[in-house]
Order: structure tokens, then sequence, then C-alpha cells
């Protein structure tokens, strides 16, 4: 069973939500609460964060809906609202890294994660900063194009292919 | 390199497909509701201030040609006085002929209880209509003035 973006909202529910109906809304939480929550801990790394993030897409997503033309998914719209929220987050704060693809790697040495800890995805995903987590995660498993990641970083398509790369040069060498 | 490369994506792809999926803290939905109701009554009373503001702006426009020279407010003696002198000040410059003589009659009268009233000692609430009075026949007869009307049809 899909319990993720992929989930398909049915006319019904959409249009009571549009109306700003509160069982509706909570219907859509109830489907789509856990892929935006898993999007933004794999991004953020921390619970209370994603949390916060999960926060802000549902009331954003309250406030707009009423203007949600049905052009995409309703899935890939939320999820959408999801990345944005999450990379906000990783560009406004400092803790959560650098911008600059030399400091995104350097904060996290090669060679730090345990042999038996390098059997976790987990684990492995944790290895990198919030930044390049973003770019994979995005990439590889949400589908984004470096022109898309690009325009979410507000900057260059060689910045996230840079980043892209060297994150999975490292993740596949930490999983050999 | 482009093999290694997609090797190192595949085999990572793989890997990120093993990630456990966790939930949200089940009282989160409530946290929402509560922050989403806040935000609401904040936005009804920033609404609220806004519609006060605009009603209020609204009275102050509507208010304002009252308070234009032109049209003084009713109690307000000392406007209505200096009105009076620039309106008499342009009837004796205007003055050839004697002007409508009941209109005269009224001035001389207004002229008299104005008199009085000063002498009564009487306060604003009783002089502004006097003064208005005063304004207003002065008005009359300056547009009654022969001088006034020859002006008049001049301009035309």
């Amino acid at each position: 069973m899909n319990s993720g973006f992929g989930q398909e909202l049915d006319a019904l529910t959409l249009e009571r939500a549009r109306r700003g109906d509160g069982r509706a809304h909570a219907a859509i939480y109830a489907r789509y609460a856990r892929a935006c929550y898993n999007l933004a801990l794999r991004i953020l790394g921390e619970p209370a964060a994603a949390e916060d993030v999960v926060q802000d897409v549902f009331l954003r997503m309250m406030d707009t809906i009423g203007g949600f033309r049905g052009d995409a998914p309703f899935g890939a719209w939320l999820k959408r609202m999801a990345a944005n929220a999450s990379i906000d987050v990783v560009r406004r704060n400092r803790r959560f890294g650098a911008e600059d693809p030399e400091a995104v790697f350097a904060a996290t040495a090669d060679g730090s994660i345990d042999r038996e800890d390098a059997v976790d995805a987990w684990a492995l995903l944790m290895s990198l900063s919030p930044r390049a987590r973003a770019i994979l995660v995005l990439h590889q498993l949400e589908g984004y194009t470096h022109k898309e990641l690009a325009d979410l970083f507000g900057q260059s398509e060689s910045y996230s292919k840079s980043i892209l790369a060297r994150a999975l040069k490292r993740l596949a060498g930490e999983s050999h | 390199m482009q093999t290694d490369s997609t090797a190192d994506a595949a085999l990572v792809s793989a890997r990120l497909r093993e990630l456990p999926e966790f939930d949200p803290d089940p009282g989160l939905w409530h946290r929402i509701e509560r922050a989403r109701g806040r935000a609401l009554r904040a936005r009804r009373q920033r609404r609220g201030w806004i519609a006060g503001a605009l009603a209020a702006t609204l009275a102050g426009v509507a208010a304002l040609p009252l308070m234009q020279p032109g049209q003084p407010s009713v109690d307000d003696a000392t406007v209505w006085q200096q009105r009076s002198a620039v309106l008499e000040s342009e009837w004796q410059a205007l003055q050839r002929a004697p002007g409508d003589l009941r209109t005269r009659a009224e001035l001389m009268m207004i002229d008299k209880a104005l008199q009085s009233a000063y002498d009564r000692g009487a306060d604003t609430t009783e002089l502004a209509p006097l003064w208005k009075q005063r304004s207003e026949a002065l008005r009359s007869l300056i547009n009654t003035s022969d001088d006034h009307q020859a002006v008049a049809v001049t301009r035309i």
C-alpha cells in the first residue's frame, strides 16, 4: 500500500477542504502527514524540527488549498511544500550547515561511520550534512531534477550536481 | 567514471529504499489545529482593526468638508466672525447702490443683536449663529448688488 505522497486524494475531500471544512483538513493530514514528516526528518535529522515543518506545511495547506487548481496531483503539490519548508529551515539555520560544497563535506569526515552502522541506511544518511541529505533524498528518492534543486537552493545546477556526486561516492564507499 | 557514478547511484538508491519510516507525534494534529485557531482569531482581529481604521478614515474624510474655511462649523464664532469681516469688505468694495433694503435692515438687526449679546457677555453658542446670519446677509447683499451682477455678466 502506498503511504507516501503518491496517494490520491478523492475529489469530495478536496472540494470540502477547499471550502475550509476542518474534517476534510484532518483527513488530508491523516493521509499525508507521515510522508511529510519522513521527508522532513530525512533532511533535517531532528524529530522536533521535522514536526515544525509538518505544522508549517499543513497550516500553509489550509490557507492555500482554495487556490489549488489541480494541475498536478495533490500529493505532488504537498510534497513541494514540504520540500520547500525543509530547505527553508536548512537555509535559515546555521546549525544545519554551510552552503559551500567543500564545507558541506568537511564537517563529516570520510570513514566516520562504524562498520556496524554502515548496514543501517538511516545511520548512513545521517552521516551526511542536512544540505547533502536534502539533495540526495530529493534527487534519488523523490525524483527532483538538478534544475528544480538549483531553484530550491537558489544555486546553480552544478552546485547540486557537485554535492550529489560527492554524497553518492561517499555513501557508496561506506556501503561496500 | 560515468559507470562508477551510475553504480554508486544505484547502490545508494537501493540503500535509501531501506530507510525506515517513522510516525509523527500523535498530538501533532491537535497542535496544528490550535495554531490554526490562533491564526484565524488573529486574522479576524486584524480585519476588525483594519475595518475600524477604515471606518474612522472614511468618517474623517466625510467630515472634512465641514472643517473647510468656506463652511465653518456652527459653533465656531471666531471663524464666522472672520468670514463676516471678509464679506463686509467685499460688499463695501462693490457698493454703489444701496442694495436690497430688506437685507440691509436684516443686517442692522443682526448687528444690534450681536452688540446686545456681547454686552451680556454671551458665549460662543449664542454668538456663532449671529455671526453666521451676518455672513449670510452680507453674502446676499453682495450677490444682489449691481456691481456684482455686472461682474457676473462680464464673466459670462
